[in-house]
């Protein structure tokens, strides 16, 4: 809630984003079953360093909607300020709550990403985060399992004309 | 040596009256089927295209891997050929597109392999295709699959996203 307040507040001074990736997850049915899953969110930058995101990511095939994952992400511009560079190296780490609509379960996740190639910035309207990688931790399980995004758009749409 | 690199300058600049717009390319998307004897994981697709002198028909065929489900072993292979319904400079989307866009929705027909020989009839429709001055970006792209034997509705499948580039 607070971290949705501060989305909430912030989406009015600070840019912020539409984002949307394909997500895979490795090794399917640990923590999520096997099947296409797609991100979507929203990205505020709060600080020309830090940045916060809420995100869904539903399951699209072979069941669509069964299950899904949503949570929050800190991500932190680690090699310069957002504004300052075109080319960007981004963490983030979050949280993501999974939901199986079918059993009604849901469980916790830690959920920590890297994106080793980020281009683009408000600026330009657009960013993309390249290869990005992430780790998954079932707090309760004590498991791991690791995600995979080809790309993850940011459309900033604060500064569409 | 003066001479030789005159001659290559002007036989280089020369082969620029040959150049043409790339009618060949190849295609990367992310795709998702429900359909039986095709792998529920997500799959990665590329697809080599062409488009016959620029126009609205696009030919593609390719092979969908199902990532971390046996990849190379359990590819599919795709052929399809998609026809541009129309293509609109002025339109709502174009923020979203970091180049200079048309809107460009297409609809198509083509096949996919699955296991046991089995061949399915596709029809495809990508109503959020946007192309740009060397290839084109799609997304949420849905399918539906037919057996051609049966004339049955098999199954579905939609592609996350779908960006061809044409180069050659």
């Amino acid at each position: 809630m607070l971290l949705f307040f501060i989305i909430s507040v912030s989406a009015a001074a600070a840019d912020w984003a539409v984002t949307a990736a394909p997500v895979s997850f490795f090794p399917a049915g640990k923590h999520m079953p096997e099947g296409l899953y797609a991100q979507a969110g929203i990205r505020a930058a709060l600080h020309p360093r830090l940045e916060a995101e809420l995100l869904v990511i539903p399951r699209i095939t072979p069941e669509p909607f069964s299950h899904a994952a949503a949570g929050a992400m800190a991500g932190f511009n680690l090699l310069a300020d957002l504004e300052d560079a075109y080319f960007h190296m981004i963490a983030d780490i979050g949280m993501l709550c999974r939901f199986d609509f079918r059993t009604q379960e849901k469980d916790p996740l830690v959920y920590v990403r890297i994106s080793p190639l980020s281009i683009g910035n408000p600026d330009y309207r657009y960013r993309e985060r390249i290869f990005t990688a992430g780790l998954l931790y079932d707090i309760q399980n004590q498991t791991f399992s690791w995600t995979f995004s080809t790309w993850i758009q940011d459309w900033f749409v604060s500064r569409f004309r | 040596m003066r001479l030789i690199l005159l001659i290559l300058t002007g036989l280089l600049t020369a082969s620029a009256l040959w150049a043409n717009v790339p009618d060949f390319g190849y295609a990367v998307s992310a795709r998702g089927f429900d359909l039986p004897g095709v792998s529920a994981y997500e799959h990665g697709s590329l697809e080599l295209l062409w488009r016959p002198n620029q126009g609205p028909l696009t030919l593609r065929g390719g092979a969908a891997l199902p990532l971390g489900d046996g990849w190379f072993f359990r590819a599919r292979f795709t052929a399809a050929a998609e026809v541009r319904l129309a293509a609109l400079r002025d339109h709502p989307m174009e923020n979203w597109i970091s180049l200079d866009s048309r809107y460009a929705p297409s609809a198509g027909i083509g096949g996919i392999t699955a296991e046991g020989k089995q061949v399915y009839l596709s029809l495809e429709l990508t109503p959020l295709r946007f192309e740009t001055g060397g290839g084109y970006y799609a997304f949420l792209a849905p399918s539906l699959y037919l057996d051609p034997r049966k004339r049955s509705l098999e199954g579905w499948g939609i592609s996350l996203f779908h960006f061809g580039y044409y180069l050659w």
